[in-house]
């Protein structure tokens, strides 16, 4: 049976591959093609930052009653990163290039920690707490996730 | 399932990790200075003062005192839980940990019973506390990965090595049990392929995969690794006890180090994110010095040669101090960092008056230190055909290299208290 974590964690390696492809173009000073692939980037990490927030985090806070718990930490993780990623777009602008790979630098090891305490933790809780509801859930969001790539 | 326990703030206190990180080199610092002292013929023989000295400020004072602090800075992270009052704990863990390395080593170097005796009053308590503590933590952790199993082997391990290794430290410093080469052996083993390999393995299974954007590794592979890996060193010590033949079991051990090794050096070969840092060069030193130290080990096994400094060396220089190495350059600037932007992003200064970690310890700098590094390697590697030539050359080096390692580390906690103002 395929897993809420398994969809969600695919999620996570096609977003880490777009901010590859977005770091690479930054890297050798293809400001054309980067401005496609930080703009996949962007868009795609954003969706999947809602697809938590609207959809998986609040059937978890309805069935555990919890609202202050885990998903209240990924929630203000995620503002955290929101705020990176706007610096990011503007120095993307500025085509400061060093500033970009420090900022992405520092984004991908902050994405990845969140993304770790998702993946062994989060939503396996989630898989377990929505068990009845996870038909409905996969469904939802893997049609909006296919929609995006 | 009670979750409100869970743990999923990824942010222990700075100084928390950071104390473990930043007094580690100076332990290899003395070790370079003892080894500058103590001449070349240390590296002939592992059974002498210095070299059982220089052994434990590498592996207790270095490898040992960095992975404390990550398991600090790791099990929130990795395992959702953490360490018991860490604020404070790993306080008394570093204190104790500290001053009970520099006086057992000082003691081992001179043999001298009453500094060994010192020593072993704070080094003992300092590293059951952290067991007792990092034990208790791993039992409430929620994560059942691959991850998690590895660090709970790995701590395992670490309890066994420390009961043998005690054992052997309080026989030696009192003089009261007769000096047991087949109990060194084991205890090697457990601090060894136990401690350190299995808590490598832990990290790398996260780090590899997230960090340099590559596929994972094969689920099986690593789920079973760890166990494996664990059910040999038993077994092997067992043998060792009975001075059975322990042919197999050296075959199965070197095979799964060089399964891992080679996954690893794959995954890293064919990573997404293409832009390569001194951090990846470390990770691919680290993996390739562990494929040739299986080999050397092999080597030394099967046609009985007294080559064990020389296996030391690779495995603890050339495999665990790289790794560990690179990895300190990702993590303690990324410490500063998440520090720094909790405390300014959000306030009138904001996001763009917060260093990246690049700013905190730039790319330059890192790529230069792993040169240097990787001379130091090199330099050592001749020293072991030529001692007389290469040997005080390959010190300096090092010297020069662990030198750069800890002022680089410094500098970043300089920034971030720079930052603050």
């Amino acid at each position: 049976m395929i897993s809420i974590r398994k969809v969600m964690a695919t999620d996570h390696k096609r977003c880490d591959e777009l901010y590859a492809k977005a770091e690479l173009c930054v890297s050798n000073d293809d400001w054309e093609s980067a401005q496609k692939h930080v703009k996949d980037f962007v868009e795609n990490i954003l969706f999947h930052f809602h697809q938590e927030e609207d959809v998986l985090f609040p059937s978890f806070e309805e069935i555990t009653g919890m609202r202050h718990g885990p998903t209240e930490m990924m929630r203000h993780e995620h503002e955290q990163m929101r705020a990176l990623i706007t610096e990011l777009e503007k120095t993307f602008e500025n085509k400061n290039k060093d500033r970009y790979l420090g900022l992405s630098e520092t984004l991908l090891i902050y994405m990845q920690q969140h993304n770790m305490k998702e993946e062994q933790m989060l939503y396996p809780m989630i898989d377990e707490k929505c068990a009845d509801r996870a038909e409905e859930l996969i469904n939802g969001i893997s049609c909006k996730i296919n929609n995006m790539a | 399932m009670n979750y409100t326990q869970l743990s999923l703030d990824q942010a222990p206190e700075l100084w928390t990790p950071l104390r473990f990180f930043i007094s580690a080199p100076l332990f290899v610092i003395s070790a370079i200075i003892l080894l500058l002292f103590s001449g070349p013929d240390v590296l002939q023989n592992r059974w002498l003062p210095e070299t059982l000295a220089i052994t434990h400020l590498i592996t207790l004072g270095f490898i040992s005192m960095v992975m404390m602090g990550a398991i600090f800075q790791l099990l929130p992270v990795l395992a959702g839980c953490e360490i018991y009052k860490s604020k404070n704990t790993s306080k008394i863990i570093h204190f104790l940990v500290f001053f009970g390395v520099t006086f057992f080593c000082s003691g081992l170097a001179v043999s001298g019973t009453f500094l060994m005796k010192l020593g072993l009053f704070f080094l003992v308590p300092g590293l059951l506390v952290f067991l007792i503590l990092a034990s208790y933590g791993l039992y409430n952790a929620r994560s059942k990965f691959a991850s998690t199993i590895g660090i709970r082997f790995s701590i395992g391990s670490f309890w066994i090595a420390l009961l043998l290794g005690g054992l052997l430290a309080i026989g030696t410093a009192w003089d009261s049990i007769s000096f047991l080469k087949q109990l060194t052996d084991i205890h090697v083993l457990w601090a060894t392929l136990g401690w350190i390999m299995l808590m490598v393995v832990a990290v790398t299974y996260q780090v590899i995969p997230m960090f340099q954007i590559t596929n994972e590794y094969p689920d099986k592979f690593k789920r079973f690794f760890p166990l494996l890996l664990f059910v040999c060193l038993l077994i092997l010590s067992m043998q060792m006890i009975e001075s059975y033949s322990k042919i197999v079991l050296v075959l199965i051990v070197s095979s799964l180090i060089i399964m891992f090794s080679v996954i690893s050096i794959k995954l890293l070969l064919q990573r997404k994110k293409r832009l390569s840092d001194a951090s990846l060069y470390f990770w691919l030193t680290g993996l390739i010095s562990l494929v040739v130290c299986v080999f050397v080990f092999n080597y030394g096994f099967y046609f009985n040669k007294d080559i064990d400094v020389f296996i030391g060396f690779i495995f603890f220089m050339g495999f665990s101090f790289s790794i560990i190495n690179g990895m300190l350059f990702k993590i303690v600037p990324f410490l500063v960092w998440l520090q720094l932007n909790k405390k300014l992003a959000f306030t009138k200064k904001g996001l763009s008056s917060v260093p990246t970690i690049n700013e905190i310890i730039s790319r330059k700098k890192m790529l230069f230190q792993y040169v240097i590094h990787m001379l130091a390697l090199l330099f050592t590697l001749l020293s072991f055909l030529n001692p007389y030539i290469f040997f005080y050359p390959a010190m300096l080096v090092w010297l020069l290299s662990v030198s750069l390692l800890f002022v680089y580390l410094l500098q970043s906690v300089q920034v971030y208290y720079i930052s603050l103002k």
